[in-house]
């Protein structure tokens, strides 16, 4: 291959090399990565430097100054950059050109639309000077990343919700760990620890009796570099701690990092917020509960309101129980009119032991109902062991219907039992108070609810007896209006009109012969005298009401002893007062009636009439020893009207009559009336 | 001549008694009233012998007039008129004062006997009417002491013998097949008629009228103290 030699370069000091260095530092310049810029001072009238003239800029040195290529020469530095007087530069390069020293500077030049950091050197060449700039500003900008990087660095650093420390491990000879220097912490830290200003001192300065657990930690992670996860109480400032520690730098660094955080407040904190939900669950969940029970108990109590017989509250029970109460099985047991047995009147559950169960039970084969109403307290059994252990043998009938839990409850009625409602559950069942409370109240409207139809079915037979008394009444008083009007009519009537037709004839007579019809006329109206005397004191004694009871029953059994042939021992205490006029005519006619019934049945010669009058209440019984009757048959049939209206009678003024009789047995017939503390005038 | 003031509300009444004591002779009818007031102030006014006086009167009763004559200074015989032939008034106005009951239905005659006996200072009383017939109503009236032990029912005995035993209601109830309710309120009603206020009460009452030994419940009971 052939070699080819390079151009020598032109002999020095000839007009060739000149220009040929000028071509080689133009070709330099133009790719130079520096700026640079030559210019000529302009001179005013005394000499002195006004401006500078461009007389050359390199491409670099036009763009740091961010304008065109070939933009600069032949321009005035003062009119196109009129910043650089304020910045001092212009003065800088006119005290070069004055005095021939160099200036070189960092400047920051940030006008005229350049934006510049970059270092300047200025030297004096003829009457001008040239300029080399090198642009700084990526250094800058490097800087600055840095910079903003490290500040970021420090805020996260800062705000972070955990302590952080950097500490310096302190070795001995032996490579023992002794201290260790806090090198850096953030403000959490020193709220965690407790430790304030502690960068700069060591931990032994800090703490003086200081645990060696931190020691060994930060000393092993500094050796090793391994991380340690750490969870730490530390006795002497009373803290719990955990976090991580671990070595910053390379393997010959001693610095170790902690983060950690402080969970002594926590773990409180932790447990009082699980403690408080759960308050507010139990708390939700048993408004939810009670909200569901009073509910259910509206719908239950509503039902029953409209149950108005035995039958119908019964059913409300059979029906709506078991929706009511979450039971599987329901009873309603109600004691017969001795109080020996249970009546079973109702049962729900879908157990076919249930329809075995017997209607009647003897009390002592069902110890709980047993229990309840002779306590009147509910029973609550949670699960058959609980069953067996109180009630022995009981825990195997549950069994038998499939129970696990068991409540009963008494029905009662202002403290009286009526029977028991019985709640058979398919699953052990703690009877928590509310719903205890929920049960007693539930039974509690049954019981009100089996009284209510107890009084209704009351108030009808009332109704109807009432019914019945008002028409005998009535019946009664047609009776003796009939009795008064044909008295009056045929027996008084004729008399009467017997006396008219004597005394006419008197007149019509000699008046010798009057005396006989006179006679006559006379005698008749001593039988009206007599008869219509007897017709009033049947009616109503004036004595009851003139004199009062006891001269009226005197003279009562006077004449019944005249009228009947039965002689009545009266025995009395206490009516030397007068009574209330009301009690003497129920007394007076009670004995009236009784007397008269006697003599009508009892077939007896003798009979006892017992008056006594104490402060607050009369008693009165009329006796005899005579055939007597049987109650029920003489109450149905004729006689009864008479009894009834004894009864009607005493029970108005709020007494009670009692009929004892049977027959062969006698009669017995007892008042107790009510008397008022002060007699009535 | 006897002085007589005649009260009497019926005019006819007065009208034939004035008639038939003036046939007397020597009995005079000073004056006449119509109701127990105007008899009052007559009597007051002019100081008859004898007040004869009807039993009912408007304004002022019979018995209440010869009850207030009494008070007075020289106060007149009384002579009751009444229609009623029972003891209790006859008693009533012998106690008020009366000196005769004379019965209205009876012979008017019986006035001027009346009349005479007074003024003669005894009693009188129309037949049948007689002081043996009031002795028999005083006795009849008169209060015997009665406990209310005698007026209990028999059911209320049987409770009480049960209760002061120491039985329970319920056990009454059973032993008489009766309910408990029905037990309890015989046992309360006896322990009101009785006056009893406890169960102590109750055995000594018990006790005292032979449904108890008196030495203490008997073994089948159940014990009590």
């Amino acid at each position: 291959m052939p070699h080819a030699h390079p151009e020598p370069a032109p002999q020095s000091g000839t007009v060739e090399h000149a220009a040929f260095v000028r071509q080689a530092l133009g070709a330099a310049m133009d790719e130079a990565l520096d700026g640079f810029m030559l210019f000529e001072s302009v001179r005013d009238a005394n000499g002195r430097v006004v401006d500078f003239t461009w007389l050359y800029a390199n491409p670099a040195a036009e763009r740091v100054i961010n304008r065109p290529a070939g933009w600069c020469s032949g321009r005035r530095m003062l009119e196109e950059l009129p910043g650089n007087r304020a910045s001092g530069l212009f003065d800088a390069s006119a005290r070069v050109v004055e005095t021939g020293e160099v200036w070189s500077s960092e400047i920051i030049y940030q006008r005229d639309a350049v934006d510049l950091f970059a270092r300047l050197a200025v030297v004096k060449v003829g009457d001008g000077v040239s300029v080399s700039i090198t642009d700084l500003s990526e250094q800058r900008r490097a800087e600055e990343q840095v910079r903003a990087s490290e500040e970021r660095l420090r805020s996260v650093f800062e705000s972070i919700d955990e302590g952080f420390c950097i500490v310096e491990v302190i070795f001995d000879a032996a490579n023992r760990p002794i201290d260790y220097r806090f090198i850096q912490v953030n403000p959490l830290f020193e709220q965690l620890t407790g430790l304030v200003g502690a960068v700069g001192r060591t931990a032994h300065d800090l703490v003086p009796d200081q645990e060696g657990w931190w020691l060994d930690v930060c000393g092993r992670v500094a050796l090793t570099g391994e991380l340690v996860r750490f969870e730490h109480r530390s006795a002497p400032i009373g803290r719990s701690f955990d976090g991580y520690a671990a070595r910053v730098g390379s393997a010959q660094s001693r610095q170790v990092a902690l983060v950690f955080r402080n969970i002594t407040a926590p773990k409180a904190t932790e447990d009082q917020a699980r403690a408080a939900l759960a308050a507010e669950q139990a708390a939700r969940q048993a408004t939810e509960r009670a909200f569901e029970r009073t509910t259910r108990l509206q719908a239950f109590t509503a039902a029953l309101a409209g149950a108005l017989t035995r039958s119908a509250v019964i059913q409300v029970i059979t029906d709506h129980g078991i929706a009511a109460t979450e039971a599987a099985i329901v009873v309603v047991g109600l004691l017969d009119p001795v109080g020996e047995r249970f009546e079973i009147v109702g049962w729900v559950g879908n157990h076919a032991e249930l329809a075995a169960v017997q209607q009647s039970l003897p009390l002592d084969e069902m110890p709980p109902p047993a229990t309840a109403v002779r306590t009147g307290e509910p029973i609550w059994l949670s699960s058959r062991e609980a069953a067996e252990a109180r009630f022995p043998g009981f825990g195997a009938v549950m069994e038998r219907f499939g129970d696990h839990a068991h409540a009963t409850l008494p029905l009662l009625v202002s403290g009286s039992p009526l029977g028991v409602l019985v709640f058979g559950y398919p699953q052990p069942r703690s009877f928590d108070p509310a719903e205890q409370a929920f049960l007693h109240i539930l039974a509690q409207q049954c019981a009100q609810a089996l009284e209510r139809a107890q009084l209704y079915a009351d108030l009808l037979v009332s109704q109807e007896r009432l019914q019945q008394l008002s028409q005998r009444l009535i019946e009664t008083q047609e009776q003796e209006r009939r009795h008064l009007a044909r008295e009056l009519h045929d027996e008084i009537g004729q008399a009467l009109t017997g006396l008219r037709l004597a005394i006419e004839l008197a007149a019509k007579v000699p008046p010798d012969d009057r005396a006989a019809q006179l006679v006559e006329a006379h005698q008749v109206t001593q039988e009206l005298i007599a008869r219509i005397r007897a017709l009033s004191l049947d009616l109503r004694p004036a004595m009851l009401d003139d004199m009062g009871l006891l001269p009226a029953l005197i003279w009562q059994i006077k004449r019944y002893r005249e009228q009947t042939g039965i002689s009545v021992e009266l025995r009395h205490w206490g009516l030397e007062q007068r009574l209330p006029l009301a009690t003497e005519t129920v007394v007076y006619r009670v004995i009236q009636e009784a007397l008269t019934n006697i003599a009508r049945h009892a077939g007896v010669t003798t009979a006892n009439v017992r008056v006594l009058a104490t402060g607050s209440q009369l008693l009165v019984q009329v006796r005899d020893a005579g055939r007597g009757f049987v109650l029920s048959e003489a109450l149905a049939h004729a006689m009864s009207s008479g009894l009834a209206g004894m009864q009607e009678r005493v029970a108005l003024l709020g007494g009670t009559l009692s009929i004892e009789t049977g027959p062969g047995k006698g009669t017995a017939i007892t008042a107790d009336l009510p008397l008022p503390e002060e007699p009535e005038p | 001549m006897i002085t007589i003031v005649l009260a009497d509300d019926h005019p006819i009444v007065r009208q034939g008694l004035q008639a038939l004591l003036a046939a007397e002779g020597d009995c005079v009818v000073v004056g006449e009233a119509v109701d127990g007031v105007a008899a009052l102030s007559l009597v007051e006014q002019l100081q008859p012998d004898v007040l004869v006086v009807d039993l009912m009167m408007p304004r002022l009763g019979g018995l209440e007039v010869a009850r207030r004559v009494r008070a007075l200074p020289a106060p007149p015989q009384v002579v009751v008129l009444s229609m009623h032939a029972d003891e209790i008034y006859v008693l009533d106005a012998l106690r008020s004062g009366a000196a005769a009951y004379v019965l209205k239905e009876n012979d008017t005659a019986q006035l001027i006997t009346a009349v005479r006996a007074v003024m003669a200072g005894q009693r009188y009383l129309s037949p049948p009417l007689s002081e043996r017939a009031i002795d028999s109503y005083m006795r009849q009236a008169h209060a015997t002491p009665l406990d209310a032990f005698e007026l209990l029912t028999a059911r209320e005995r049987e409770v009480l013998q049960l209760a002061a035993r120491g039985y329970t209601s319920a056990a009454i109830g059973t032993q008489l097949s009766i309910s408990p309710r029905t037990a309890e309120t015989h046992r309360a009603n006896l322990m009101r008629k009785l006056g009893l206020h406890s169960q102590a009460e109750l055995v000594r009452i018990a006790v005292q009228r032979g449904l108890l030994p008196a030495t203490g419940a008997d073994s089948s009971a159940p014990e009590f103290t």
